[in-house]
């Protein structure tokens, strides 16, 4: 596998990691695409945060802190670089402060 | 005629020396007379023992005899005279005895105190005596009646008198009533409803148990006249001081400790009780006083007695303990394993079936008064199987009051602090419970004064302390063998950062050292938790099912584990993956949807469902920790509004419907994405839908498993629902008869509709089967709690399992993830590189395979002639059509790493046939492409080229993408790889032959050296300190 990484800047240095997908530069722009569809029962994400503003700040603050994994732990051809998961943030920081919103 | 005076070596007569002798200087200890015929120090003097130094105040004191003693400051034996140099008190029995004493009521029998005698003077009595009285109380204090009147009697053995000399002291007896005139009577002027208590009970008390709490409170109302009018109630235990070992030294030399705490206290009402500790041993008696003022504006003793406790013996010989800890945000359970290795968890005191951790030395009868917050640390634990401890800590102060480590640490549990097991009156502030407290983030939301990690450590230090002490009392209620030591396995929510993970191990730590000194015991926590909390769960039981999936919903946290039945059992191609697919953790559990029910926050009733009684967590979490059901909290009108009911209802769904989804997605991204390779493809030997089946050249990798006897196709997902926070699920069943099966029913569902409505997924497929081909099915099953037991046992008793005894546990354990890694759940757009990463792609460091396990599987080869690999492949003659290319690339990386793994085998033939092992393995992979494109009627580099296309298509097409955005994004790959080609004067074709068969060719490199440190670094890299031999490559 190729050891040759160009494109966007990394965080943290690259000396000692491998990636099978370019990591995230600092200060990218995340989108949350809030697809596939939810269940029709289920208000989605955007309902109990409008525009996924909140969502979109607890992602990007995780980013900011996203550390690299070391290299045994990061299979190729993979996101797992990527240290959480957006739907685990919206349940923990959006969900968790906003159900009782809910009526 | 006895010689009471004289030298027991020369028989010299010393009351025949006329002189006089400076025997004690003021406070010091008396001089060591000697013979002053032989010099001998056998010299024995009868006087001496009448008269002696008193314990606390040094002051020499002799037994007034015939009424009246003459102050004096000689010891005179007969021509002799021993001057002190203090005056030596006379006493009389009177002096050093409760002018009256009470009688109790217990369990309906009489109770009376074993000795009259007040604790400042118990030192006046004979020691050997004082332990009688202990180990046998009914031979001391009795009633007796007299001219019609009921008095108390007791033979008072004094120090230094001969047992014929004995007094018989008598008095009145102290009646509960102080208005009563009824005297005869003894029932009628008994106390009623009075408790006196010691914890813990020990079945075989010893020396190294040094940490008591002792209570008196009144348990009815009839108890009250403790604290009648005119009269204060004063009650100490006396403590023993005890040598290093615990052993103590004296009998009636005894350390005063006050029961100082007021209990019951609650707004303008009075306490109804007081309650002490002490670390310093087992108390040898409680003396209970009744105090009235005097003028002076003192107090003095009218009534009282003192009561015994049992003495302490040495230890037993004992086993090690091992106890599973699963520390909860709402609620802990310990699990034990018992000698015959048989493991259980903890419930003290269960349904009264065991023996009490309380020792009544008065019992009072069921209290009837409850009023202010109950700390004591005996009682049945909370959950229909009385093995829930909750996780909250109540304080007599407000936590707001003692918010530093240090005021924390000076509390004394049972006494200033505890785990309310029956929970606080409604008129205690919840300022007075802290809960929550595994977590510093959920602290800061509570309360936030005490949200500093110092705090939260010594919290949960606390907390952790209470525990072992409830837990060993338990046990040791019942068991004589106390342990040396106790190995406690505790676990951790993967949703812990690194600072709440070294939060609980310090705490844990501080708490071994409090046990140790408290209970003599060396209580070991691991240096590190061993194992997060979803793995514990997962090492308690096997399974049949291809996965099970460990859902853990606690008050705190929802714990995800995916485990690969086939791997942890090495069968059908999985040996060498780790079971654990994937392992995440979500700061998510039940108190979300209990604060949901309070409203915006404490103090803030916005959207709150519970009717204002219950306006805090604190208390909703307690009347949860007594309802029957979830449901039945929602119908009962004291917690729920009724018109917030459907509201309640409402929220329970979508509490449970996105962890339905969170679950759905999680299994959806194991079907859809698990295991690629690096170049994108799917990499049957890893993707864990993927099995072997059948024998020889019919051996293959198939989608799913063969199950029955129809053999039918099956992909299956066991679910196995843990941790208290599902009950809420109750609320949600719609008819379904457990959680466990509507979680299944509708996580089934919405697998299903994830992956029709996801592209990819036909492309998952083995050849013949794909994933949504309706030969497959898939299996969502679940299972129940044993019998007996429930769901949030299983944690508990996984970190007793075998599973971590075993060879094969101990390798999972060793390559464990470290970290959160499932599936991302929601799809993110990157606009580094205009990326999109579909939901179903994973994320976090997962855990590593153990490739020496791998199975080796090469697909059976045609006899189809080898030729030589070019140095570029032809060029095919032209691009094939887009989106036209046959998914086979994936055993063209299966044959590469094959031939990697038989990499020696492959040395040798090459060094047989004069080239290269390098050049040798490359002939090898050729001649799989030359055979392959030959199956499929194309020439080689045309298969080549298309399997290099595929890939680059499978990284740029998403889905949801409309066919218009597929063409464009197509058009463009297009248009940027002919201008590639054209640059190196190439063909398009044979451009994308030749990236492909670079990428084939460069995994043809020797294998890492398997010797320990023998692992070499990647090119150009420097070595990783501490890389494992085969690093975590697959």
């Amino acid at each position: 596998m190729s050891q040759e990484f160009r494109g966007a800047p990394m965080i943290g240095s690259r000396e000692h990691y491998q990636f099978g997908e370019d990591p995230i530069g600092q200060k990218v722009q995340v989108t949350i695409l809030e697809t596939p569809r939810m269940p029709s029962d289920l208000p989605s994400p955007s309902k109990i945060d409008p525009g996924l503003e909140a969502t979109k700040m607890a992602v990007e603050a995780q980013l900011a802190k996203n550390a690299i994994a070391p290299l045994p732990l990061v299979p190729p051809a993979s996101t797992r670089w990527l240290r959480f998961s957006p739907l685990e943030l919206f349940m923990e920081h959006v969900l968790a402060r906003r159900l009782w919103t809910i009526e | 005629m006895e010689q009471e005076n004289h030298c027991e070596h020369c028989g010299f007569d010393l009351s025949r020396l006329e002189m006089t002798v400076l025997f004690a200087r003021k406070g010091a200890e008396p001089r060591k007379l000697h013979c002053p015929i032989c010099r001998s120090d056998r010299v024995k003097i009868r006087a001496l023992e009448r008269v002696f130094p008193r314990a606390d105040s040094g002051r020499w004191v002799r037994w007034r005899e015939g009424g009246v003693a003459g102050p004096s400051n000689v010891i005179a034996v007969g021509r002799l005279k021993l001057r002190v140099e203090s005056e030596i008190e006379s006493l009389s029995k009177e002096q050093i005895c409760f002018r009256s004493v009470p009688v109790f009521m217990s369990a309906g029998e009489r109770v009376l105190p074993v000795l009259p005698v007040l604790p400042e003077y118990l030192d006046c009595l004979d020691p050997a005596q004082v332990r009688l009285a202990r180990e046998k109380p009914e031979v001391f204090g009795r009633v007796i009646q007299e001219r019609g009147k009921s008095r108390y009697q007791c033979v008072l053995p004094l120090r230094g008198l001969k047992q014929t000399e004995w007094p018989t002291y008598e008095c009145d007896l102290l009646p509960a009533n102080p208005f009563s005139s009824n005297t005869g009577d003894v029932d009628a002027v008994a106390f009623r409803g009075v408790t006196l208590r010691v914890w813990p009970n020990l079945k075989r008390p010893t020396h190294a148990w040094r940490y008591y709490v002792v209570g008196v409170q009144a348990a009815t109302e009839e108890g009250m006249a403790l604290f009648a009018q005119g009269r204060m109630l004063r009650t100490r235990m006396l403590v023993p001081p005890s040598d290093a070992d615990g052993r103590p030294t004296s009998e009636t030399k005894l350390e005063v400790v006050a029961l100082d705490q007021e209990v019951g206290r609650e707004g303008e009402s009075g306490p109804t009780g007081y309650v002490g500790a002490t670390r310093k041993g087992r108390p040898a008696w409680v003396s209970v006083e009744f105090m009235q003022a005097t003028q002076g504006g003192g107090a003095e003793a009218i009534g009282g007695g003192l009561f015994p406790l049992p003495p302490p013996s040495d230890s037993l010989p004992s086993d090690t303990w091992s106890f599973g800890v699963d520390f909860g945000t709402s609620n802990t359970v310990i699990a034990v394993k018992r000698r015959d290795g048989s493991l259980q968890c903890v419930a003290p005191e269960r349904s009264r079936d065991r023996t009490s951790t309380t020792l009544n030395l008065l019992d009072g009868g069921p209290p009837t008064i409850q009023r202010g917050i109950d700390l004591w640390p005996g009682g049945e634990w909370s959950g229909p199987c009385h093995d829930l401890l909750p996780s909250e800590l109540g304080c007599v102060r407000k936590w707001t009051d003692v918010a530093s480590e240090s005021a924390i640490n000076a509390l004394s549990f049972g006494k200033d602090f505890g785990v309310p097991l029956r929970g606080a009156s409604s008129a205690i502030s919840s300022e007075h419970t802290v809960s929550e407290f595994k977590w510093l983030r959920a602290v800061e939301k509570d309360k936030s004064a005490l949200a500093r990690r110092e705090i939260v450590q010594a919290l949960q230090s606390r907390f952790l302390e209470g525990a072992m002490l409830m837990t060993a009392a338990s046990l040791l209620s019942e068991e004589e063998a106390a342990p040396k030591t106790v190995n406690v396995n505790y676990s951790f929510p993967l949703a812990f950062d690194e600072g709440d993970l070294e939060t609980l191990r310090l705490a844990a730590d501080e708490a071994g050292t409090r046990l140790k000194q408290l209970t003599g015991a060396d209580f070991v926590f691991p240096a590190t938790p061993l194992v997060d909390e979803a793995q514990a769960a997962a090492g308690h039981a096997s399974s049949d099912k291809m996965f099970r999936v460990y859902l853990d919903l606690g008050g705190g946290s929802l714990e995800v584990l995916i485990d690969d039945t086939l791997a942890r059992n090495n069968h059908q191609g999985h040996s060498g993956l780790h079971p654990h697919v994937f392992s995440s953790s979500i700061f998510f559990g039940g108190s979300v949807y209990l604060r949901s029910l309070v409203g915006a926050g404490e103090g803030d009733r916005r959207g709150a469902c519970v009717m204002p009684g219950v306006g805090s967590y604190t208390r909703l979490a307690s009347a949860v920790r007594q309802s029957q059901s979830a449901k039945a909290l929602l119908e009962s009108p004291h917690v729920i509004a009724e018109a917030r009911k459907s509201t309640a209802e409402r929220r329970a769904r979508v509490f449970i419907g996105y962890i339905v989804e969170y679950v759905a997605r999680s299994l959806a991204g194991v079907c859809l994405e698990h295991g690629r390779t690096a170049q994108g493809a799917i990499d049957l030997s890893r993707n864990r839908l993927f099995s072997l089946s059948g024998a020889g050249a019919q051996r293959g990798w198939i989608l799913g498993i063969n199950k029955g006897p129809q053999q039918k196709r099956v992909v299956e997902f066991c679910l196995v629902l843990l941790g208290n926070g599902w009950g809420f699920g109750d609320i949600v069943r719609d008819g379904m008869r457990t959680v466990e099966q509507m979680m299944a029913h509708r996580v089934y569902e919405r697998l299903i509709d994830l992956l029709k409505e996801t592209d990819i997924a036909k492309d998952i497929s083995d050849g013949d089967i794909h994933l949504l081909d309706p030969r497959l099915s898939f299996d969502i099953s679940f299972v129940l709690p044993a019998e007996g037991s429930h769901r949030k046992a299983a944690v508990a008793l996984g970190l007793l399992g075998a599973h971590q005894s075993t060879e094969d546990a101990a390798r999972f354990f060793k390559n464990r993830a470290p970290e959160r890694h499932g599936v991302m759940g929601l799809d993110l757009w990157l606009n580094d590189q205009s990326r999109r990463i579909p939901w179903y792609r994973p994320f976090g460091p997962p855990a590593q395979d153990d490739p020496s396990q791998f199975e080796v599987f090469v697909p059976a080869a045609s006899g189809m002639p080898p030729a030589m690999p070019p140095s570029m492949p032809a060029m095919p003659a032209a691009m094939p059509a887009v989106g036209g290319f046959p998914g086979v690339a994936m055993s063209m990386e299966m044959v590469a790493f094959a031939l990697v793994q038989q990499w020696p085998m492959l040395a040798v033939q090459a060094a047989q046939q004069g080239i290269s092992a390098v050049e040798f393995a490359q002939l090898q992979l050729w001649q799989q492409v030359v055979t392959q494109a030959a199956q499929m009627g194309q020439a080689p580099e045309r298969l080549l080229a298309s399997q290099q296309w595929q890939k680059l298509m499978q990284t740029m097409a998403m889905p949801g993408m409309t066919p218009e955005q597929l063409a464009w994004v197509q058009n463009q790959q297009m248009t940027f790889v002919t201008a590639q080609a054209t640059q190196r004067g190439q063909s398009s074709e044979s451009f994308l032959a030749g990236q492909r068969w670079e990428q084939l060719a460069a995994m043809l490199t020797p294998p890492p050296d398997p010797t320990p440190g023998g692992f070499p670094p990647m090119p150009g890299m420097p070595p990783m300190p501490g890389t494992p031999p085969f690093g975590g490559a697959r």
